[in-house]
């Protein structure tokens, strides 16, 4: 296929017609029927079979029950609330709570609104300084990152060992010529 | 308890947790028995998603049996085995009472533009998932759906997320007889749409992906067929010339932020820049394949920041563009008669099984699409020797 030739002038296109596809003609369309070939063809045809239609069923709604009555989750330590939100809803997630720098920089970032690109960058950037704050942890604990086991690559050797080599070798090319360049330097 | 942790950016590691409490009268602790790796948990394993903190859990795919229910629940009780959707959702807001689980108002607190998922940053309500022994499940009389005898934790493990996903993807596609419909992405929740546009009454249906392997099981499972973007040199043009150059009736987007094809859009959404929430070339592709009048079914994930998306093609062309998380439990029976039916056995397209201890594996792995993986499950200890009878 990639040969093919993109016909881009007039005369291109009427000298050397590039030939049609394959759709469906207006009467194919009309009669298709694959049921014979593919098991559950046609079987939501019907739009009343597709449970998100009428994707809106329920219009007549008002803002009374955007926040439902329910006992309030108390929160163990401080959760994030987006400013576009008008209360903290009930329920919330207790996964992470903000630490150290990456936390001051996440208290910082949940002041704009979800509209602020200010907002996300600095929530990316709270990310990377997380990042860094879990290996001074780990370092710190006098357990560095078994960084083999973490990123998975004993499955690199397993099934794309080729790849391992060409890194090694380039790796081992590049020390030698720092190796001799340094040397003569010398 | 044994769970997954986010370390950083291409870094996981498994470690003792405390296990999950009762936080709120409605919630439940599901004991995990499968959990999937999904295409999206990519895009926090590859850092892309704002607020991922160093320690959290991962995994919104995953099916268990209750292990526990605080004194608000009724319906679900201890020792039921359920499935539990990918949303988390009070199911009687304003949103969720529309059917729009996955815009649920009452359970993320962090942002007001994407509902609470489960172990998907801090963004969606930073809670912990489920690629774990144990998960807490809120609101878990909606949340946690009982799973009947007759469907395998394999297939139920599918319709947390992917299976309905794809479901709801052609279903925003607004198929009709005969419909030409072109799928972007072949992985799992591109093959469930595709097959999922069969089940509408689509006349044709092609899957575009960059991995032949990935394409060829594609025409296996979803019988469609396929193309690899590489092999063309205007992937617009083969797709125009292809529908004689009509363009195709809809098209929907299953790649979502960290697509390939554009080294402009990849330079400037992922590496070496930061700069948009991800790559829009999925959906540029779909913008310029679908017919004037079309519909774009976007239900790849992007980042909450910009994108350079050719928004003025899709004026000029009259698209009607739909999107959304998908609303797993709208989708659910429905889902689940196609499986009954025999129509679809989502398991099928689990092509890899890894013990939680390796789960840096499974990611790598997926990330490099490696060994051919088209969907890693995983099994916590407690669900081993049960996997091993099953298979």
């Amino acid at each position: 296929m990639r040969q093919q030739i993109l016909g881009s002038s007039s005369d291109d296109r009427l000298q050397r017609p590039v030939p049609g596809g394959t759709s469906l003609t207006t009467e194919e369309r009309r009669t298709v029927d694959r049921s014979g070939e593919i098991a559950g063809w046609g079987s939501d045809l019907d739009p009343a079979m597709r449970p998100g239609v009428p994707r809106d069923p329920m219009p007549q709604l008002g803002a009374e029950s955007l926040y439902i009555d329910v006992v309030q989750q108390s929160p163990p330590h401080r959760i994030h609330k987006s400013t576009e939100h008008g209360r903290l809803t009930p329920v919330f997630g207790t996964s992470c709570p903000p630490r150290g720098l990456s936390g001051r920089m996440r208290d910082f970032a949940y002041r704009f609104s979800e509209g602020r690109l200010s907002r996300w960058v600095t929530l990316l950037a709270a990310d990377r300084v997380n990042t860094v704050e879990g290996v001074v942890a780990d370092v710190a604990r006098l357990r560095p990152p078994n960084l083999v086991h973490e990123m998975g690559l004993r499955s690199e050797w397993r099934h794309n060992r080729q790849r391992v080599y060409k890194v090694a070798a380039l790796t081992g090319a590049a020390l030698a010529i720092y190796l001799l360049t340094r040397g003569r330097r010398r | 308890m044994l769970a997954m942790t986010y370390r950083g950016p291409y870094r996981v590691r498994v470690i003792q947790k405390p296990e999950p409490q009762i936080e709120h009268p409605r919630d439940a602790i599901v004991r995990v028995t499968r959990a999937c790796v999904c295409g999206s948990d990519l895009h926090l394993y590859h850092g892309l998603i704002p607020d991922t903190r160093v320690g959290s859990t991962f995994g919104h795919e995953f099916v268990g049996v209750v292990e526990q229910v605080g004194p608000d629940v009724q319906k679900v009780k201890a020792g039921d085995r359920v499935l539990v959707p990918f949303n988390i959702f009070c199911g009687e807001c304003y949103f969720c009472q529309k059917g729009l689980y996955s815009n649920c108002h009452n359970v993320n607190p962090n942002a007001t533009a994407v509902g609470g998922i489960y172990g998907y940053s801090h963004t969606t309500g930073g809670y912990d998932g489920g690629q774990a022994q144990y998960v807490r499940v809120p609101f878990a009389d909606r949340g946690a759906f009982p799973i009947s005898d007759d469907i395998s934790d394999d297939d139920a493990v599918l319709c947390t997320d992917a299976y309905p996903t794809g479901y709801q993807a052609a279903e925003m596609a607004g198929i009709k007889r005969g419909d030409s419909v072109v799928v972007f992405g072949a992985g799992p929740v591109g093959l469930f749409a595709a097959k999922s546009a069969w089940f509408m009454g689509a006349g044709r249906v092609l899957i575009v992906d960059e991995y032949d392997y990935r394409l060829e099981f594609a025409r296996r499972f979803a019988q469609c067929e396929t193309l690899n973007f590489r092999s063309v040199r205007d992937i617009v043009w083969y797709l125009k010339r292809t529908s004689d150059w009509l363009g195709w009736d809809a098209a929907i987007d299953a790649v979502g932020c960290e697509a390939r094809g554009s080294a402009v859009q990849r330079m400037l959404g992922i590496h070496p820049f930061k700069l948009m929430g991800g790559v829009a070339t999925a959906i540029n592709w779909s913008i310029d394949s679908v017919r004037k009048g079309g519909v774009v079914s976007i239900i790849g994930a992007y980042g909450p920041v910009l994108n350079a998306v050719k928004i003025g093609d899709a004026m000029n062309k009259g698209l009607t563009i739909r999107s959304n998380q998908a609303c797993v439990l709208r989708y659910l029976p429905r889902c689940i008669e196609h499986i009954r039916a025999g129509h679809i056995r989502p398991s099928e397209v689990i092509s890899h099984r890894f013990p939680l201890e390796d789960i840096g594996e499974a990611y790598h792995m997926f990330s490099s699409k490696l060994d051919e993986i088209i969907k890693p499950l995983v099994l916590p200890p407690q669900a081993r020797p049960a996997a091993r009878q099953l298979h």
